[in-house]
């Protein structure tokens, strides 16, 4: 389980001075960023900002050209693979699910930081994602071929997997961003119910302003492969941020009996 | 907003595409248990066979009496198994296991059903170099030991080299290697090779007359001494394959995924063709080319055993031992056709069935 950390309460996973690329295109030009331990934040940007290529940097998918990335107060490079798995997880843009695996197997697959080649799974780890298939609510689903599962079954089979691996800080890449209104919010519901519970730190990237604003607490706003603005959602979220962003005329409306706000937008006139 | 309760779906009854843990285990055991019934089936018939046949109680006692080996007691069939038929059908399964192991590593490495070792171009490299080795050290009175250690020894080479080459031309600094990349080099090496092969096969088709019968992959001939050139790598790259069969079953979800599940995923590449390249090329080196042994028997084993390479790895092994092992026998009552000839007229037509089976074209 993670620990919460009270007496260190900003950064667990800190970017700094953050350039990636391909070849001679550069996409992160000098990222620094601090997601706080326990926070629920959104990166929003438009598309081509370098949000996925972010998160890639931060999970260590893709190398930095330079900076470093820190999680908790170790720069992840000095991490070996397995150790950088059982403290951070990710939930890539399109995950394929393999063929012939159950939901079962699949999520144990997340353990497979924890386990060693020669050691096989012990009664702990089965009830462990026992608890895990309840929570993610697929427990019904426990032996059907992941394959043959709906967009919505499949993306909490895939946040299963990735809390098998019991991270610190979890990464999703747009895990809704191809689901129905009804399944994103269910999946978005179990993030935070996971958030709350389990002090999960979530890194989520989101294309819906308004889901950023209903669900997330903190806000990170890149573009041209910059941080815009970083901090709470109630602080960040503003009409000239949005315009800046994405170059639309936004309303932030506060509707009675919401707890969140609500953006309307409309495009700018050159 | 609202959860559905579990309990609930719980005891729900499931849809057709529910597969119960017992049936698949009991599934996978039975294929298991059947590849390794025409595995005994194929040994007993191909110790039975050829120019006298042997019952099965007779291939028992001479397999019983190896004592009398060398001595007067020694029966003909005595002599006939030990001699000549068990070396040649334990290199049959040795070539069959390697081939269709090497076969599943890559394939899993790739995650593609079209990767073996024929199309990456392990198994030409190998080919090419075993043939320099016989040019280079004549098949004279004198050096036919040389020969027989110096085409092991360059066929591996030649793997090595091809496979080395492959991941070089495929691999693009910061982003590793993609399987499409790694195929289409495999089929650019497997080309230039090829060119090469043939270039020496017609202008020194005088000093390399066998080769042509070895390319079409033959066992007539073969005898205990040929052993060691096959065995310690068939079991040095199974050992290198059960180290990965986690990894690989991991890399099945896309590197990203394995990754960050803290897979390794360019070590676990790199013995997965280090090994498909020790497997291959001695196989290679005993029996020429033996193709779509590496291609069909993972392939099949995939759709009826298991996608999981714990149960994939050695099912392949075993169903490429049996295949091997049979196709030989039937290659020796056919005339000594090249064991070779028989396994892509055996395996070509299952394939393209198989394929047409899953609607995968």
């Amino acid at each position: 389980m993670p620990q919460p950390h009270a007496d260190n309460p900003p950064g667990i996973l800190t970017g700094q001075d953050l350039q990636a690329g391909y070849a001679a295109h550069t996409v992160l030009d000098g990222v620094d960023l601090a997601i706080a331990q326990g926070d629920f934040a959104a990166l929003i940007g438009p598309n081509g900002s370098g949000k996925s290529t972010l998160l890639r940097v931060l999970a260590r998918l893709m190398p930095a050209k330079q900076g470093r990335v820190i999680l908790h107060d170790q720069p992840i490079n000095q991490l070996s693979a397995k150790a950088l798995a059982r403290k951070l997880a990710v939930m890539p843009q399109n995950p394929t699910p393999p063929p012939g695996v159950t939901v079962r197997e699949l999520v144990g697959y997340g353990r497979a930081p924890h386990t060693h080649w020669l050691k096989p799974a012990s009664k702990n780890e089965n009830a462990l994602i026992d608890a895990l298939l309840s929570r993610c609510d697929i427990r019904h689903l426990a032996d059907r071929l992941v394959h043959t599962l709906s967009g919505g079954e499949r993306q909490r089979c895939w946040i299963a997997m990735a809390l098998a691996q019991q991270p610190d800080v979890l990464l999703l890449d747009e895990p809704v961003s191809a689901l129905d209104v009804g399944h994103q919010l269910e999946v978005l519901d179990l993030l935070t119910g996971i958030n709350r519970e389990q002090q999960t730190t979530l890194v989520i990237v989101l294309h819906d302003i308004n889901l950023a604003a209903r669900y997330c607490r903190s806000l990170l706003t890149v573009r041209a492969g910059r941080v815009v603005a970083a901090g709470p959602t109630d602080a960040v979220l503003t009409p000239g941020l949005l315009k800046e962003l994405f170059n639309v005329n936004a309303r932030i409306l506060n509707p009675d009996g919401l707890s969140y706000p609500v953006c309307v937008f409309d495009r700018a006139e050159i | 907003m609202n959860r559905r309760p579990n309990s609930f779906n719980q005891d729900k009854p499931t849809g057709p595409s529910r597969i119960g843990l017992s049936w698949l285990l009991s599934r996978r055991v039975v294929v298991l248990v059947v590849l390794g019934a025409l595995l005994v089936a194929g040994v007993f018939t191909a110790a039975g066979t050829g120019s006298s046949r042997l019952g099965f109680d007779e291939v028992l006692t001479a397999l019983g009496n190896r004592g009398a080996l060398g001595t007067p007691e020694a029966s003909p069939a005595d002599n006939i198994v030990w001699n000549v038929r068990l070396p040649r059908l334990i290199l049959s399964i040795l070539v069959g296991l390697n081939l269709a192991v090497a076969g599943v590593l890559l394939q899993g490495i790739m995650r593609n059903p079209l990767a073996s070792p024929g199309i990456i171009g392990v198994t030409a490299g190998a080919a090419l170099f075993a043939t320099l080795g016989m040019l280079a050290v004549p098949a004279m009175a004198g050096l036919v030991f040389l020969q027989t250690l110096s085409v092991p020894v360059m066929a591996f080479i030649g793997a090595v080299l091809a496979a080395g080459l492959v991941y070089a031309m495929s691999w693009q600094p910061g982003l590793g290697t993609s399987p499409t990349r790694m195929i289409l080099a495999g089929v650019a090496v497997t080309a230039m090779v090829g060119a090469v092969q043939s270039f020496l096969a017609v202008y020194f088709a005088d000093r390399i007359a066998g080769v042509v019968l070895w390319l079409a992959g033959s066992l007539s001939a073969r005898s205990w001494q040929h052993l060691p050139l096959i065995w310690p790598f068939s079991i040095g790259g199974l050992m290198l394959a059960a180290m990965i069969a986690r990894p690989l079953n991991l890399m099945q979800m896309g590197e990203d995924s394995a990754q960050s599940l803290g897979v390794g995923v360019q070590q676990t590449r790199l013995i997965a063709i280090l090994a498909a390249a020790l497997l291959t090329a001695s196989a290679v080196a005993v029996a020429g080319i033996v193709g779509f042994v590496g291609l069909v028997v993972p392939h099949i084993l995939r759709y009826t055993l298991s996608h999981n390479h714990l149960w994939l790895i050695p099912g392949a092994a075993l169903g490429g031992a049996a295949l091997v092992c049979w196709s030989d026998v039937l290659a020796r009552q056919l005339g000594e056709m090249p064991v070779g000839v028989l396994t892509a007229a055996i395996g070509g037509p299952y394939f393209v069935f198989l394929l047409y089976k899953t609607r995968l074209i």
